[in-house]
């Protein structure tokens, strides 16, 4: 029994990882009273990047070791090319986003109508690069799996063996980051300027803080979060494998959250959890009733996208808590008064 | 003994106005010194050059017999002087203290925690730092203000116009405050146009009045109409209109009392036009409100336009009664900046015939109709189909009122009709506005601006804190005694 449970959560793990560093992202970006709708966006270029960084890291090496007939079965790939690999998904992701950040914050564009650009822009982007353009077409590449952080053996260990011995690089890092937001928002000087300039932006610039600094640096920060997001997606989750529109929609799910959890990193957390839980748990359920009505089969494949929403709407509906949370300036477009 | 601050001369001019004419101004340690004056005295630009907002374009600033320039608000905070503005700059959705080590440059620690509540205590300013900003009063807010001010350690300290916000309490409480910090040997800068706190508070009064200052004063030894008469002025006092054929009643307000009016008794009548004096901020967007529509009243009767209960009636109804309304701000609230003036034609003529039919618009008599106004009322603009925005303010004015006056309403409602316009289009509103009051429609005209008031009204009538006074003829009114009204505590009769 105990062993199910564990199984879940470890399976639930990579399902909620991807979710959770979009989030994180986007959240330090909303706190600073930006809304980048290109989440989703961001997260295809990101994680194709990665992919293309690891696939030429790999290729590389191996032509290096062996010479020009290098096969596939060769191949392998280690943690430092894949930690290379995924400077290359951040900091693509930081590069997009920073178109966005250039668009809204400089030439003052609607932060809805560049964010809905920038996921069309992503999708389009990633479709035609990742084909054949760089000579190699990507959707047929083969890449080695990353090997876990610590020796296989670890993973035997009870709990915490497959909990976090086996796990990927990214899971322990995106609950690191999650700390580091919440202190960083919380505890912090510069954290306080961002929420400052989120909360009310002309009493911020009047105070004499940088309002279109700080939100080029959030941005570019979300853009990097989204980025590894995406490559966690295309690298990690199940074996590397590019696809087109392979994040499915993962990155408006991390909008919806952050929205949901009323801007609080500690509720981000509990919604992607709560849905990497239950969609772990559906092929799990559906194998032990597998007489189970096709109505309440399909009602199963929903309930991911419906329980944390309903969670998080139930236990965040404290009036003074979002007033106090949510970014007041979100969306504006600043112009400084002269 | 030089004084803390003294300032020789300050000139400053915006396009077309003079708004600070040679003005000197000093202040002493241990004094509360008052700077009085009407809106548009040029109390706020003399403000906006101590606090390095603006640069004067000539006079000299002395700070403690030293000569200096202030280029930046970060340069008048580190000379020693302190501001706490009329409109706060404060992040609702953040607690006290979060705000306060905002104004100071410095995350929220235990000991910056503690110099705010020592702060708090020493000078009455009771201060949660835990609170969030939104859940507390105005009153509340101001101390915030404050003590941001106080931890910089000021030596001079200005206060612009901060009664305005509060309760009585509130303002006895701040009184006290302030008479603390003089007695530390501080200087304070006093704005306010309310005489009777600027009698009781302060050693010494500046007063300013179309950009120059015309006196300096020990307020306590003068009285209340004394102080308004160097405030307004001595103006030409209107002489009483010649007969006028005026008609039966178009406008009545009876006992409207709401949170922020109280209108006793009003009626205006065919053919007359009625002034509404008083200084910004005492309720004239609320009364505007209520009799366009835009906020019911409590009662039917409370409003009756053309003999029909009007209280309870909104805007298109009041339109369809014989009412037409401009309201004060042109951008958003008058007409829709980003749509055209064809557009904005429709929006206050949608209940107008032949403008729709069957939910569909007649676009060509709309067109039609807005050229009619553009040239009826001499609006200068680059096309019908061009934005509202793109409009100067005057051409805009001279759009919306003429809008309104095209359909000869039986009754008028305008507030503030030439704020912020050009000398020629003003004159040529006022005009408009005069020739319709001939034609035997009923107009109420709202303004800050006394000399209009004066070349419009018939009669006059005063708000002060939400309250309407009774209306006189124009020409019983002086300038003591419209002092007095607009800015003396409000002596309301028992209704």
């Amino acid at each position: 029994m105990s062993d199910l449970v564990i199984q879940i959560l470890a399976a639930s793990m990579l399902l909620a990882t991807p979710l959770l560093l979009a989030a994180i992202g986007e959240l330090v970006v909303e706190k600073s009273g930006v809304i980048n709708l290109g989440v989703e966006g961001m997260m295809l270029i990101g994680g194709l990047a990665g992919f293309i960084g690891l696939y030429q890291l790999q290729s590389s090496t191996c032509t290096m070791l062996i010479g020009e007939n290098c096969f596939a079965s060769e191949n392998s790939v280690n943690q430092f090319q894949y930690i290379g690999s995924l400077l290359v998904a951040a900091i693509v992701g930081a590069m997009a986003a920073a178109l966005f950040g250039f668009l809204t914050q400089y030439f003052r564009a609607n932060h809805i109508a560049a964010g809905l650009g920038l996921t069309v822009l992503g999708a389009g982007l990633s479709n035609s690069l990742g084909g054949n353009f760089f000579g190699v077409d990507y959707t047929s590449a083969i890449v080695a799996s990353v090997p876990p952080l610590f020796p296989e053996s670890w993973g035997d260990v009870p709990v915490v063996g497959p909990l976090l011995f086996s796990q990927n690089l990214l899971v322990p890092f995106s609950f690191v980051m999650l700390a580091a937001v919440w202190f960083f928002l919380n505890r912090t000087r510069a954290g306080l300027v961002v929420r400052a300039v989120g909360e009310n932006h002309h009493s911020a610039y009047a105070l004499g803080y940088p309002v279109i600094l700080v939100r080029m640096l959030t941005i570019m920060f979300g853009g990097a979060m989204a980025g590894l997001a995406g490559a966690f997606i295309v690298i990690a989750q199940i074996a590397p494998k590019w696809t087109e529109g392979i994040t499915v929609g993962k990155g408006w799910l991390a909008l919806a959250l952050i929205l949901f959890s009323t801007w609080r990193p500690g509720r981000v957390l509990l919604g992607a959890y709560l849905f990497g839980i239950v969609l772990a748990l559906e092929p799990r359920l559906k194998a032990i009733f597998s007489n189970m009505s096709l109505e309440l089969s399909y009602f199963l494949t929903a309930l991911p996208y419906i329980v944390p929403v309903v969670v998080l709407v139930m236990i965040s509906r404290n009036p003074v808590m979002i007033r106090r949370n949510a970014p007041a300036s979100l969306g504006q477009t600043f112009e400084p008064r002269s | 003994m030089t004084s803390l601050l003294s300032l020789e001369r300050i000139t400053k001019a915006y396009p077309g106005v003079l708004a600070n004419d040679a003005v000197d101004f000093a202040v002493e340690r241990g004094e509360i010194h008052a700077l009085l004056g009407e809106n548009g005295a040029g109390k706020s630009t003399l403000m906006k050059v101590l606090s390095g907002l603006t640069k004067p374009d000539s006079g000299q600033i002395v700070w403690k017999g030293d000569e200096t320039t202030i280029s930046s608000p970060q340069g008048s905070k580190a000379l020693g002087i302190g501001m706490v503005h009329q409109h706060f700059a404060l992040f609702d959705g953040m607690s006290v203290g979060e705000n306060i080590a905002l104004g100071l440059g410095g995350q929220l620690d235990d000991t910056r925690r503690t110099r705010i509540i020592e702060m708090s205590e020493k000078y009455g300013l009771p201060l949660d730092p835990d609170a969030l900003v939104f859940t507390l009063s105005a009153g509340e807010k101001q101390r915030i203000e404050i003590v941001r001010a106080l931890l910089g350690e000021p030596e001079l300290l200005i206060l612009d116009e901060p009664t305005s916000v509060l309760t009585p309490q509130e303002a006895d409480a701040l009184f006290a405050t302030l008479r603390l910090l003089r007695d530390e040997g501080r200087g304070l800068v006093f704005i306010s146009h309310k005489l009777n706190e600027v009698r009781a508070l302060c050693e010494r009064a500046t007063i300013l009045r179309g950009g120059k200052v015309v006196a300096t004063c020990v307020p306590a030894e003068k009285s209340a109409e004394e102080i308004a008469e160097m405030m307004i002025g001595t103006r030409p006092v209107p002489t009483a209109k010649g007969q006028q054929n005026l008609g039966d009643v178009a406008l009545e307000v009876k006992d409207l009392r709401t949170k922020d009016v109280r209108v006793p008794a009003l009626a205006v009548r065919r053919g007359e036009i009625m002034g509404v004096a008083g200084v910004a901020g005492n309720g004239q967007e609320a009364l505007y409100a209520y009799l366009s529509g835009e906020d019911l009243a409590p009662q039917a009767n409370a409003i009756w336009l053309n003999g029909v209960e009007a209280g309870r009636s909104g805007p298109s109804q009041r339109r369809a009664l014989g009412g037409a309304f401009v309201p004060e701000e042109r951008l958003g609230h008058a007409a829709v900046p980003d749509f055209s003036l064809i557009d904005n034609t429709l929006l206050s003529n949608l209940g107008t015939d032949g403008f729709q039919r069957r939910g569909l618009i007649n676009w060509t008599l709309t067109r039609e109709h807005a050229t009619e106004i553009c040239d009826g009322y001499d609006v200068r603009h680059a096309g019908v189909t061009g934005r509202a925005a793109s409009l100067s303010g005057g051409n805009l004015q001279k759009f919306i009122v003429g809008r309104e006056l095209i359909k000869q309403p039986e009754v008028l409602v305008v507030n503030q009709p030439t704020w912020g316009v050009d000398m020629g289009s003003a004159t040529n509103i006022r005009d408009q506005l005069k020739a319709l009051a001939e034609s035997g429609s009923a107009l109420l005209v709202i303004s800050q601006d006394l000399d209009e008031l004066f070349d419009l009204a018939d009669r006059l009538c005063v708000l002060n804190h939400g309250h309407l006074s009774e209306a006189k003829p124009t020409h019983e009114w002086t300038a003591e005694t419209l002092g007095v009204a607009m800015t003396g505590d409000v002596q309301e009769q028992a209704a």
